[in-house]
């Protein structure tokens, strides 16, 4: 009876103090989005959609859109539509390369884009050791110990992407930042360890023309039995990637990374880098 | 050091002799009803009306020239004019004791014929405290602070708080002053309560332009509240009852009428209210509880009319907390026992000690010492005992700015037409920016014990400053000066000379045109989550990294002062430009609690430019007072990683800004009052339509294609790019008052938000039905409240 007059209580004072609002609509106008990441080991792959209003759960791709790619400004060819608003061309595209994407459709302003897929890096050495001693000894954790040295090319500014996985039977078993000891110096200059960014960027900030040693020590992971703790070997294989990445796409992953912890957490104040229209 | 002073002090005599032929009347002015200083007292020549007002300790110098015959008049709003004849053949002392007009009602009262208008300085407030007291309430609980929300140039943020955001400047840029030594956070209830106990407090006085070079450190506002010093005629006191906190309030004099005390205290019963509720209505043996207190206490002792000394003393804090006890048990036998409290805690700590010495009649000087400190605790504390195995653990976050000062200052009246004030201070700052502590002993691990984050940081900061008022022609007075301030932290120094000037011209007989340039610094950040003034805020230093803030105002008004038999009316129209750079703010969604330091989560090298035009009419006395106050402002934010380096309005940019004030005195035994306020919407950050992206998946495990499409990414035309609902609602406050046969008692009814104006606290999206939808949530619908009060 008691919990039942507080529910009462409650329900009263606070429905009292909430009540829906109109969202004005008349200054919305949709606009068409085009979503590509170009990499030179793979095929380009477009996605044609809409923005909607943010009350809006109806359909946003777009199948109907003309989608052309340019290479050096010459024409090369016409996207073909597959499904769910993809648009595919089946060719890798080429390193130094300037590449713009145009898409248009009825009832929307068309819209390019245009990227350059930077050169490779080249590496220098990388080697795993693991598990090792952790580096805090009262912790108990044991680490993997990753080593990646390349160098940085002086002349042009440059950006990296790290990732690495187990591949186990086949499937990518990615090493979460989660699962990494963050005290990397790259990491840190950026300042987005606290947006639990999904894998490791950086600029060469740091290390401009020089050979830079990136050292990742990760945590290995481990199970449990009964109150024993045990690390799991993994059976697979690790596998690093160290990706050159460009101004855009690094801008893009430093701002998508904010904008969607912030998103999940309810603050959704990051606007994404938005590059002449594409993401 | 004593060199210097003593070096100052013949330079001075020296010039005194040059200014031989006027003779000086000087003294102080006191209520006579309670011997309390009267602060801003007009003194002045009845013929020519030329004159001075009294200091921030009641003390007055008046230069007239020799031989004359003058009639001294003294007046002050609320009490009663006093005039005396003089035969100017020396320089005398004279003490004038004023009294109240008590009876307002019934007597005529005869105005000044000086008002606030004629005055040299612009861009300030001052509310009479009687006035303050008799507003509608929040909770049954007078705020000082709240009261000047209803000024226009000032704005009050989210509804029911009392954080002052001073002609589009943040909380932290006031320089919130106690009997002249700052105060950090002023706060009780996250913003609903100030920490000021009005039983405690003689004169409040708001700067927010044109700031006098005596102040420095803060950009936006000086907030200038002086304590009571104590009755020195007799024992009195007050106890209240409200709705929020309770109170009890005494003073009176010590020893015959030299020696003063004054002593007030608060707080708060919800901790005893929840409780009763909790065992009343719950089985779980969960306790939460929150308290607020405060306490003020002042000594003061008059070794003569040349000697003064106060002691001062202010803590306040709030704490809120949840205790926990879990038992569990196998057949009979304990297994699980654990205890575990959790909470918040904060507060100020004030205090001072303060020498007012008379070198000579044309000579003041105020020397004081003084601790202030706030510090910010968020703890959680427990032990557990499984199996007979007992582990403890805790862990504490904790913040906070202790600073020692030391200050003198001169109030220097070398001739009628110049009034000087010059003055040093150091300052020795500690800084706290954020501790994390976390340890753990017993059981089967190894002891813990960890300390992350910012730890110390001192800084000291040294200011010498200079300012003249100066009567140029009987039309026209400036007040100029100088604040030169050197800051040191972390071996590196910055030095800055800030100039400021207040000029008044009369163009009419009551009409006055006025203009000012104030460069103010300040060295201290607040790192703010919400903007919003909460006490999770971080008080950091400017550093080689993180520069002090500046800011430029420059304003320009026409004031006009109607000054009639029972009536006082101050009207002005001010307008100002100001710029404000080197702001911080911390960068969205980042954590206060991890690992790295305070300068790696900010965005830095902010700017703002503010501009406004502010109304207001103010009638301070009366059977009908109060005020109509009008702000049309626009203040807009700039940094370069925000908002893609765009320029965008501030969460409090508030376009239009009403205020309406009134008090009304029915009879001598019932006042009403009422307020009505309006203000544009907030603006915030809302996603008002959203998008597909696609990127790397590197978080879903087993996942081959690499390319994910994330199909509810919210996009924005900007930062602040969405306006609130308008904020308005009305305050309404009755006071029953009874003479009793030994004292008085005042009954309060105040009814908060009269029409239930569901106010926008925070709009958000919700799924409704399958549909989203654009939701408020508003916090206080209409909120009676009463308080009790027993004055004798």
């Amino acid at each position: 009876m008691r919990k039942t007059a507080i529910k009462i209580f409650s329900i009263l004072l606070l429905s009292s103090c909430i009540k829906e609002i109109p969202l004005d609509e008349t200054s919305f106008s949709p606009r068409i989005v085009v979503n590509s990441i170009i990499c030179s080991d793979s095929i380009i792959k477009v996605q044609v959609s809409k923005t909607v209003m943010i009350t809006d759960t109806g359909k946003r791709i777009i199948d109907n859109a003309n989608v052309s790619l340019y290479k050096d400004g010459v024409f090369v060819n016409q996207l073909a539509n597959i499904d769910s608003g993809y648009y595919i061309f089946g060719t890798y595209p080429e390193k130094g390369k300037l590449y713009e994407i145009r898409a248009d459709a009825p009832g929307f302003n068309p819209i390019s884009a245009t990227e350059v897929i930077p050169e490779k890096t080249e590496i220098i050495s990388c080697s795993y050791r693991g598990p090792i001693t952790a580096i805090d000894p009262t912790i108990g954790d044991e680490m993997g110990d990753i080593n990646i040295a390349f160098k940085d090319n002086a002349f042009v500014k440059n950006y990296y992407e790290v990732v690495f996985y187990w591949l186990i039977n086949g499937n990518k078993e990615y090493i979460s930042i989660y699962n990494v000891y963050q005290d990397i110096p790259v990491l840190k200059n950026e300042g987005d360890i606290d947006y639990e960014p999904s894998s490791i960027f950086f600029s060469d900030e740091l290390f401009n023309g020089k050979e830079y040693s990136l050292n990742i020590k990760m945590y290995m992971p481990f199970s449990r039995s009964g109150n024993n703790w045990e690390i799991i070997e993994p059976h697979g294989k690790l596998y690093i990637i160290l990706r050159s990445i460009s101004y855009n796409y690094y801008k893009y992953r430093k701002l998508w990374t904010r904008h969607r912890h912030n998103q999940n957490q309810g603050i959704d104040f990051y606007q994404i880098y938005i590059q002449r229209g594409t993401y | 050091m004593r060199k210097i002073i003593s070096l100052i002090i013949i330079i001075l005599l020296i010039f005194t002799k040059l200014f031989a032929q006027n003779i000086i009347i000087s003294g102080y002015i006191t209520d006579e009803s309670t011997g309390e200083k009267l602060i801003g007292a007009n003194v002045y020549n009845a013929k020519t009306l030329k004159g001075t007002v009294s200091n921030n300790f009641g003390f007055y110098s008046l230069s007239i020239h020799s031989k004359d015959t003058i009639n001294i008049t003294v007046s002050f709003i609320g009490f009663k004019k006093q005039n005396k004849v003089i035969i100017a053949d020396k320089s005398y002392n004279i003490n004038f004791v004023l009294t109240p007009n008590s009876q307002s009602l019934k007597e005529v009262v005869i105005n000044s014929e000086k008002g606030n208008a004629e005055r040299t300085q612009m861009s300030i407030t001052e509310i009479p405290m009687k006035q303050i007291k008799s507003l509608p309430t929040f909770m049954g609980e007078t705020d000082v602070l709240k009261s000047l929300q209803l000024m226009p140039g000032v704005q009050g943020g989210q509804e029911g708080s009392n954080a002052l955001y001073v002609r589009g400047g943040s909380p932290d840029q006031n320089l919130i002053l106690l009997d002249d030594v700052p105060l950090y956070y002023v706060s009780h209830l996250g913003g609903f309560v100030s920490v000021f106990d009005a039983n405690a407090i003689s004169n409040i006085k708001l700067i927010k332009g044109g700031f006098p070079a005596q102040y420095g450190g803060r950009l936006s506002s000086i907030i200038d509240i002086r304590m009571k010093d104590g009755n020195q005629n007799k024992m009195k006191g007050e106890f209240a009852m409200g709705t929020l906190v309770s109170k009890i309030a005494l003073e009176g004099p010590l020893d015959g009428k030299n020696t003063t005390y004054l002593f007030s205290a608060r707080r708060s019963f919800f901790d005893l209210l929840s409780r009763t509720f909790q065992k009343l209505f719950s089985n779980e043996d969960l306790q939460t509880r929150y308290y607020l207190y405060d306490i003020n206490a002042k000594i003061c002792h008059r070794f003569s009319d040349k000697d003064r000394l106060f002691f001062s003393i202010y803590t306040g804090g709030d704490k809120f907390g949840i205790k926990s006890n879990v038992s569990q048990s196998f057949m009979g036998k304990s297994v699980l026992e654990s205890e575990h409290e959790t909470g918040i805690l904060w507060g100020n700590i004030m205090t001072a000690l303060r020498w007012n010495h008379v070198y000579s009649n044309k000579l003041f000087s105020n020397t004081s010492i003084s601790y202030t400190g706030f510090r910010y605790n968020n703890y959680s504390d427990g032990n557990q005992t499984t199996n007979s195995i007992k582990t403890t653990f805790g862990y504490d976050f904790y913040s906070g700015i202790k600073d020692w000062n030391l200050k003198t200052d001169f109030d220097y009246y070398p001739s009628q037409n110049h009034k000087i004030k010059f003055g040093y201070a150091a300052i020795f700052h500690n800084f706290k920016p954020g501790i994390s502590s976390y340890d753990q002993k017993g059981g089967n691990t190894k002891a813990i014990d960890t300390t992350i984050n910012s730890g110390n940081l001192n800084a000291t900061e040294s200011y010498i400053f200079a300012e003249d008022e100066w009567t140029i022609s009987p039309k026209l007075s400036v007040n100029m000066g100088l604040h030169a301030v050197g800051y040191f932290v972390e071996n590196t120094s910055f030095f800055s000379v800030q100039p400021r000037i207040n000029a008044n011209y009369q163009f009419l007989p009551t009409y006055y045109l006025k203009a000012s340039y104030a460069d103010m610094q300040q060295n201290l950040h607040l790192l703010s989550n919400s903007g919003a003034g909460f006490p999770t805020d971080l008080w950091v230093p400017a550093t080689k990294k993180v520069e002090p803030e500046h800011s430029t105002q420059i304003a320009v008004g026409v004031a006009h002062d109607i000054l009639k038999e029972n009536t006082n009316i101050e009207i002005s129209v001010e307008a100002y430009y100001k710029t404000l750079c080197n702001l911080i703010e911390f960068q969205e969604g980042v954590s206060f609690y991890s690992a790295s330091t305070w300068e790696e989560k900010i965005e830095k090298n902010g700017n703002a430019s503010v501009y406004g035009l502010e109304f207001l009419i103010h009638k301070k006395e009366g059977k009908i007072n109060g005020w109509i106050g009008y702000t049309l402002s626009k203040n807009t934010r700039q940094f370069d990683n925000l908002n893609n380096g765009y320029g965008f309005p501030y969460r409090y940019d508030r376009r239009h800004d009403i205020s309406i004030v009134i008090n009304y005195d029915i009879s001598e035994k019932i006042s009403l009052s009422c307020s009505w306020v309006y203000g544009t919407g907030n603006a915030i950050t809302l996603a008002t339509e959203k998008s597909n992206l696609m990127n790397y998946d590197y978080q879903t495990f087993y996942n081959n294609p690499d390319f994910v499409i994330y199909d509810d990414v919210h996009n924005y035309n900007g930062r602040n790019n969405y306006r609130m609902p308008a904020f308005h609602k009305l305050d309404i406050g009755i006071n029953f008052t009874k003479k009793l046969i030994r004292g008085t008692r005042v009954w309060n009814i105040s009814i908060y938000n009269v029409y239930n104006r569901q106010n926008p606290f925070m709009l958000y999206f919700k799924t409704i039905d399958g549909n989203i939808k654009l939701v408020q949530m508003s916090l206080f619908p209409i909120i009676p409240s009463f308080s009790y009060s027993y004055r004798f």
